[in-house]
């Protein structure tokens, strides 16, 4: 019952009709997008982590100037904002895996949008050609992201 | 069919509502319960049988528990006032009641104070005491103690203390009163409350959206 589930998913992907693979490639981009955007938030947390730092700092500073806190409560809330620093460097470890998945599931629907157009034969030739491009670009870029570290496409 | 619920409006408001409820709360706990006063009074008044009698001094006791801090602003602002401030352990305290002892002769446990300036370094600022007394030292002292102290930094001793002030007036011989303002404080729940409260906020929305994102895939492609 299971496999013949799981095999009749395989064989429907890149034979969808249109509007199924309309919709899969706007859900593709969908998450690809939500997944991107989750994943430069994190990297721009991660890069903007030193200068929070040196404001938080300044303004525990100034705080403990102004006799608001102790010098224990100071040395706390400095202490504390070191690891919220450390913290703000890692988490673009964890999001940022997360977000890859993310961003490949997206793709990988994209790219199955895009083979099943190439796979229509109510779209023109010369569509189809250029569909079959851009699903082959895809499956290359998530091919070289996921099987080698050492390549990754940065926007910035 | 749950996680088709998942995308019902009613119920992303609810769990949306409740993420942000957590996530405002958490800071303004954290603000509101970040220390508790524990006792404050301006013109605060002993007598000057204080200084001979522990049983006539001012006495507030304080129940700290492991890396709570006592916070003690203390202030001698008024005439012919002069105060002495310890921290002392319960133990000390209700033995020298029994003697009916003299707060003078009794050793105060490490505080640090703290003279706050602006451009002043923190721990160029911070010292280290077993007792103060107002004026002659200095008009007003933020106060810091845990139990015990290394340098200006406190060492949590959790137990049961008491803090004395005792004084004496030198006007008049017939007027005896000692004033003084004092403000006793705890570390409150506030940080652990906030940090709490923030990471349920946040876990609750990355979760409602994770599953709000295979709730819709699923629906769409995954049957």
């Amino acid at each position: 019952m299971g496999n013949e589930r799981k095999r009749s998913i395989i064989e429907m992907l890149p034979m969808m009709d249109k509007e199924r693979a309309t919709k899969f490639l706007i859900y593709g981009f969908i998450v690809a997008i939500i997944f991107g955007t989750i994943l430069m938030i994190s990297k721009s947390i991660a890069d903007n982590a030193y200068s929070w730092f040196l404001l938080e700092s300044q303004q525990n500073d100034m705080n403990y100037m102004a006799g608001l806190y102790g010098y224990n409560d100071y040395i706390v809330k400095a202490e504390r904002a070191d690891l919220i620093y450390r913290w703000m460097e890692y988490q673009v470890v964890i999001v940022g895996n997360v977000a890859r998945i993310g961003v490949n599931i997206g793709m990988f629907f994209i790219a199955i949008a895009f083979l099943s157009f190439a796979l229509n034969d109510k779209f023109d030739e010369k569509a189809r050609r250029i569909y079959l491009v851009l699903a082959g670009l895809i499956l290359f870029v998530i091919i070289f992201t996921v099987f080698f570290s050492q390549i990754s496409v940065q926007i910035s | 069919m749950a996680m088709s619920r998942l995308l019902k409006k009613k119920t992303a408001y609810i769990i949306i509502g409740i993420s942000i409820i957590c996530l405002i709360l958490g800071p303004l706990f954290g603000l509101l319960l970040d220390k508790l006063t524990v006792y404050e009074r301006q013109t605060q008044t002993v007598q000057e049988s204080s200084t001979s009698s522990i049983r006539d001094a001012f006495a507030q006791p304080i129940t700290l528990t492991k890396d709570q801090k006592l916070i003690v602003e203390i202030s001698e602002f008024y005439q012919n006032s002069s105060v002495t401030i310890k921290i002392i352990a319960k133990s000390v305290y209700d033995l020298a009641r029994n003697l009916d002892s003299a707060p003078g002769g009794l050793s105060g446990l490490d505080f640090v104070y703290s003279q706050f300036g602006w451009g002043s370094t923190p721990a160029g600022s911070t010292n280290g005491a077993t007792s103060l007394s107002l004026p002659s030292s200095g008009i007003y002292f933020y106060i810091e103690f845990m139990g015990d102290r290394v340098g200006d930094s406190l060492i949590s001793w959790p137990g049961d203390y008491y803090v004395i002030v005792y004084g004496s007036n030198s006007g008049p011989p017939a007027i005896t009163t000692v004033y003084f303002d004092i403000t006793i404080k705890v570390d409150g729940p506030g940080e652990a409350l906030s940090n709490y409260l923030i990471l349920i906020g946040a876990l609750i929305l990355i979760i409602y959206v994770m599953a709000v994102l295979i709730s819709v895939l699923k629906a769409n492609y995954l049957r």
